[in-house]
């Protein structure tokens, strides 16, 4: 599987290498729990699972007659362009920084139509993350996500180290 | 919440006291009938509600309408009115969509006139305004025009000769805010908003042609040049990236100021700073100037539906008319009496539709008999309203409900309901879809969302605004 495939069932859980997310029920919005074994993998677990809520619907596609919605499935073809940016992001803690990160990433995929999936971490503390995000130009969003939000948001370790979040998604 | 916790205050107003909570600085009240309450007790809405009430500076109650549901920080339906001088500006109290509001477009046909070209006429409206899903517009507007933007709204745009001055009367605040700067909005801010200027967005954004299917006050229809089985044209969107990137900028900078202004919230999405603080007024203004965004992309709006109309219905046709356009996730500055005090407060608005009544100095000199018009779209594919704005209103610091309010997340939506078979229930029903995915038809399923029959019929017995014309859907298209 991909990072940009999810099932669409309630509560249905994927797993990507030491991180898993699953998408869970809200009202209005989008909640997303990841749980992984390092915070770096918390990180690139709350990315994926990110990456898959703007992607996913995308390959419901309709109307493909229509020239201006030219869509590369979400898949992503082979020749779909690679695109790398650098982040920096100085937070208030270790919660705000985890969402200060996915809302710069919001940013990057609004102006640059790229899904980023992938992040090679270079120095994380827990109120400062540099790292490089890598993601595939799509032409069409399956879902905008409005903003991450702070709500009821706190990064949990359990008994055996694990770390887990569940994230709010303004969608 | 249980019920026993509430204080019926009359068939339609329900109390939380003060004393329900420490932290409480007002009581909370919410308009809700009985069948309504049933949904409100069983999500987090009135928990949320509670917290709106301990904002500093929070005048008489936290308030919510009865499309009241479950958000982050604020429920969506909720109304805050805080004290400028004493209290806070929270950007998360208003949303990340700033400005999310409604403009309704009038034809002078009736349905039988142009019947044979609504289709046509929704396909053409579909390739004119895109969802925003996609790229965005072709053309990248330049920095300056953006400024413009920011600081004049939909008034640069009329200017600029997308749209009629009428257009701007016939607009809440005339289409732009006079506080806006568009100096402290942020660069990031500035490069997501220079493409998206005249698109829809995704979500529960929509656009819908419409007919006039109930009139309920003929006097007041006639004053809002409405008549029965009328074409209007619905809009529904608001400042897209740009405002989502000022409400994230601001909220991230103000949730690092609490410490130094001592302020304690419940939630951190309700990141507040002092209002006449310098940061407070900083974010003031950029909230304003995404306001004016959203005015200006309602404004673009209209010109390229106006394009698509003149296309298929010949140049010589009538233009379409704004009968109003009114914004339900804002933070505006309006007086009221409090302690029979005229004091300027903050009015925060999430999911809330200003309605201002009769005589009003801020609604045009043709809506003075009438009161403001207060458009309420319900969920895609059901019936709408358009209502007018009452003296009694001011109970709720002149609001009303935004919407039907959801019931559903779009998840189960999309899993409980078939796109393709909800497109097909209500092509039956005459309706015709233009939609860009079908995952997105289905997460705004009718039956995701509450009773918009109930929601504003609550509305009108409350006096909160009054049902003028009742509006039916004959063409949806979103992204």
């Amino acid at each position: 599987m991909t990072h940009f495939e999810r099932s669409e069932k309630k509560g249905s859980e994927r797993s990507e290498g030491s991180y898993s997310f699953k998408i869970l029920p809200h009202p209005a919005d989008v909640k997303l729990q990841i749980t992984a074994s390092t915070k770096e993998e918390l990180f690139q677990g709350a990315l994926a699972g990110m990456a898959s809520i703007i992607s996913s619907e995308a390959k419901n596609k309709v109307l493909p007659s229509r020239a201006r919605q030219v869509l590369i499935d979400a898949k992503l073809s082979k020749n779909a362009q690679i695109v790398k940016e650098n982040i920096e992001v100085q937070s208030l803690d270790f919660n705000a920084l985890l969402v200060d990160f996915l809302s710069e990433v919001l940013a990057k995929t609004d102006i640059s139509h790229t899904v980023f999936n992938k992040l090679k971490i270079k120095k994380l503390t827990d109120n400062f993350l540099q790292t490089e995000i890598e993601g595939q130009k799509i032409d069409y969003f399956g879902q905008e996500i409005k903003a991450a939000t702070h709500h009821g948001l706190e990064i949990k370790q359990d008994k055996s180290g694990n770390y887990g979040v569940t994230i709010l998604f303004d969608i | 919440m249980q019920k026993e916790n509430l204080i019926k205050i009359n068939n339609y107003l329900w109390e939380i006291p003060q004393s329900f909570r420490s932290d409480m600085l007002v009581p909370a009240r919410f308009f809700a009938n009985e069948k309504l309450m049933g949904g409100i007790l069983k999500d987090r809405s009135l928990e949320q509600l509670i917290n709106v009430c301990t904002l500093k500076g929070i005048k008489r109650y936290g308030l919510a309408m009865p499309d009241i549901h479950e958000g982050y920080a604020s429920p969506i339906g909720g109304v805050a009115a805080i004290d400028i001088e004493e209290g806070i500006i929270s950007p998360g109290m208003q949303g990340y969509d700033i400005n999310c509001g409604m403009r309704i477009l009038c034809s002078e046909y009736s349905e039988a006139e142009i019947k044979d070209k609504i289709s046509k006429l929704a396909e053409k409206i579909y390739q004119e305004v895109p969802s925003g899903l996609g790229k965005g517009r072709k053309i990248k507007m330049n920095m300056s025009d953006l400024d413009k933007i920011l600081e004049r709204g939909a008034q640069k745009l009329v200017n600029d000769g997308y749209g009629e001055k009428e257009d701007l009367e016939n607009c809440e605040a005339g289409g732009f805010l006079e506080n806006a700067d568009a100096s402290v909005v942020s660069l990031l801010a500035k490069k997501r908003g220079q493409n998206q200027v005249g698109t829809l967005g995704s979500g529960n954004h929509f656009l819908e042609i419409q007919k006039v299917s109930e009139i309920y006050d003929e006097k007041i229809a006639e004053i809002f040049g409405l008549f029965q089985n009328q074409i209007v044209i619905m809009v529904h969107t608001g400042s897209r990236g740009l405002g989502h990137q000022v409400a994230t900028d601001y909220i991230k900078e103000f949730m690092g100021l609490m410490d130094k202004y001592q302020i304690k919230i419940p939630d951190r999405e309700f990141a507040c700073v002092p209002f006449k603080s310098p940061e407070g007024q900083r974010g003031f203004r950029a909230s304003q100037a995404a306001a004016n965004y959203a005015w200006a992309n309602r404004q673009m709006i209209t010109y390229y539906v106006r394009k698509a109309w003149e296309h298929v219905l010949g140049k010589k046709t009538s233009s379409l008319k704004t009968l109003y356009d009114v914004a339900h996730n804002i933070i505006k500055l309006e007086k009221y009496k409090i302690n029979n005090q005229l004091i300027e407060l903050a009015i925060h608005r999430k999911g809330a539709t200003r309605a201002f009544p009769p005589h009003h100095p801020d609604i045009p000199a043709k809506y003075q008999e009438a009161g403001q018009p207060v458009l309420i779209p319900g969920s895609m594919g059901t019936t709408s309203y358009i209502l007018h704005g009452t003296k009694e209103a001011e109970q709720s610091f002149y609001s009303a409900c935004h919407g039907a309010g959801r019931t559903m997340s779009r998840h189960e939506a999309i899993r409980k309901v078939q796109g393709q078979e909800l497109k097909k229930a209500m092509e039956d029903q005459g309706i015709i879809v233009k939609v860009g995915f079908l995952s997105g038809l289905a997460e705004e399923a009718p039956a995701a969302y509450k009773d918009i029959n109930e929601v504003v019929e609550v509305v009108h017995q409350a006096g909160l605004a009054k049902k003028v014309v009742q509006l039916k859907p004959l063409a949806v298209i979103k992204g």
